[in-house]
């Protein structure tokens, strides 16, 4: 929107870091930091809750759980709960695709679904769209189809599965999870929870080698993983409470939402492309602003063919139809 | 095409399978509760309430990955489902000084405020059958180590604790030679070890 709709789509130059190599170094920092925690003492703790001294990044899952578990209140946790909330707000469903490191498992064991995401193109010709309009094409032709005098209407947003507020089975396991701690005394999710089983195997190798103390933590961890992971296909969507969680926060979420340049979108100019949403994990369109499922992983921002799609800080205030035709009006008076 | 104006509401098959899910995190509480047993695991300072020990610790690893002495493992299956993962004081790789840090970063003070004169980990209580002193005499490694003058000699030179002077800190267990200087018995014991006050009161 910066950009005059006049402006030639320049060709791609030195783009900024794609947002996957910044996703895959933030993860990477994670397990770093949990093992420089092993091996010099930091304790800062492993994603259950990391951070300096008692002052973490808490799982709010696992808080309310225990909450829940001990039937009672302490000021401490409670205030690193509300941070948390407050941090979602900012960063709606970040966690999912920036810190968790489920998602590089997930892709890891589903390959086809890692080529889909991987390759916008081919999820375009694959979806069963126009050959012509696969991405490629897109680029090529679309200065073309600009300057063309049977210019296509814009088309509307293709719309993504998991748009707008989802309640479903994610739901009912938060829940259970929450009840159950309730019952049991103790936080029952954590016990299963593939995200800190995750850590636990890194910790319990890092024991093997160091005080030569093999347990069958090793073995059974990466089951209770796998189970999840690779039988439970759709894990994240399905079964996750924290995802289910952080999505309800998120709705509150208006900072980072993707935001599509209208002007520089294939769409504007009839192509039919919908590589942002089907190269989406999470099954949104960014074109969509009520997406609580966005985890802000970029990867829509990193195929787009136009390179169309931010992540700014705050969104540019909405423009209705009418309010976009006028300042279009008032470029070319001046 | 147009899907973005439809309201999503929860289909069937999301129903059926969030009601699986649901009833499944429920039976993993109470198999875990059937398969808990009473464990004899030691906590850390501070933690010695269990049940609120269990209901607060989210096993986030700080307190075991900050313990300067090494002290605190977790545990393992054969401690039961229950305490899995939880922090638990092993002085066989060290012993607690009461340094408090395992307590300072804990984000959910599953670990309380710890007094050690007036609270207690555990108690040391002494294995006749594997003590140095019970079976050959002249070892006293234990009551040298004891820095709260909890444990001493008695006529025949057997160690003998103080429970009331005892606050658990492990040192003489962690000092304990009778796993290397003993032939293997395949018990994991040592000739003194530190147990939850109340399995040593129904001894």
């Amino acid at each position: 929107m910066k950009t005059s709709p006049e402006q030639p789509i320049s060709p791609p130059q030195k783009r900024p870091m794609k947002f996957s190599t910044k996703r895959g170094l933030v993860v990477g920092a994670v397990f770093l930091s949990v093992a420089v925690g092993l091996v010099v003492r930091t304790g800062t703790g492993t994603l259950s809750a990391i951070g300096i001294m008692d002052i973490a990044l808490i799982c709010p899952v696992g808080q309310l759980e225990t909450l829940c578990a001990s039937r009672g209140f302490m000021l401490h946790p409670f205030l690193l709960l509300v941070a948390v909330v407050l941090i979602t707000m900012l960063v709606g469903k970040a966690f999912c695709s920036w810190l968790c490191p489920v998602s590089y498992l997930r892709r890891f064991f589903h390959r086809e679904e890692k080529d889909e995401v991987a390759d916008g193109n081919t999820a375009v010709a694959q979806a069963g769209v126009e050959p012509e309009t696969a991405a490629q094409t897109c680029v090529q032709q679309a200065p073309a189809v600009e300057q063309s005098a049977g210019c296509p209407a814009a088309l509307p947003p293709v719309g993504g599965k998991r748009d707008g507020l989802h309640l479903d089975s994610r739901h009912f396991v938060l829940a259970g999870a929450l009840i159950s701690s309730f019952a049991f005394g103790f936080p029952v999710f954590c016990l299963i929870c593939p995200v800190g089983l995750i850590f636990a195997t890194v910790i319990g190798l890092w024991n093997l080698f160091k005080f030569n103390a093999a347990g069958w933590g090793l073995l059974v961890f990466p089951a209770i993983i796998l189970l999840e992971v690779v039988v439970f296909r759709k894990w994240c969507t399905t079964f996750c409470p924290i995802a289910a969680l952080l999505s309800l926060l998120s709705r509150f979420n208006k900072t980072f939402k993707p935001e599509v340049d209208n002007t520089a979108c294939l769409r504007s100019k009839g192509v039919n492309c919908h590589v942002c949403v089907q190269s989406c994990p999470e099954k949104v369109d960014p074109h969509v602003r009520d997406i609580p499922e966005c985890s802000k992983c970029g990867v829509c921002a990193d195929r787009c063919p136009s390179h169309a799609i931010t992540f700014p800080l705050l969104a540019k205030a909405e423009k209705t139809e009418a309010e976009k035709v006028e300042s279009t009006i008032q470029d070319g008076k001046e | 095409m147009d899907q973005s104006t439809k309201r999503p509401t929860m289909t069937r098959r999301a129903f059926v399978v969030g009601a699986a899910g649901f009833l499944g995190t429920c039976a993993v509480g109470g198999v875990a509760v059937g398969l808990g047993g009473e464990s004899a695991a030691l906590r850390p300072p501070g933690g010695q309430d269990e049940d609120a020990f269990l209901a607060n610790c989210l096993k986030c690893d700080k307190c075991r990955s900050i313990c300067p002495e090494n002290c605190i493992s977790t545990g393992v299956l054969e401690d039961g489902l229950l305490n899995y993962r939880t922090p638990k004081l092993d002085f066989h790789r060290g012993s607690c000084t009461f340094c408090d840090l395992c307590i300072q970063v804990c984000p959910t003070k599953a670990l309380s405020p710890f007094d050690k004169t007036v609270d207690a980990i555990g108690v040391a209580v002494v294995d006749s059958d594997e003590c140095i002193a019970f079976v050959h005499g002249g070892c006293q490694k234990c009551v040298e180590a004891c820095e709260y003058d909890a444990i001493y000699l008695d006529g025949n030179g057997c160690p003998v604790v103080k429970a009331d002077a005892c606050n658990g800190c492990g040192v003489c267990e962690y000092v304990c030679p009778s796993s290397s200087l003993r032939s293997y018995s395949g018990s994991n014991l040592r000739g003194i070890n530190v147990q939850r006050k109340s399995e040593e009161a129904s001894q």
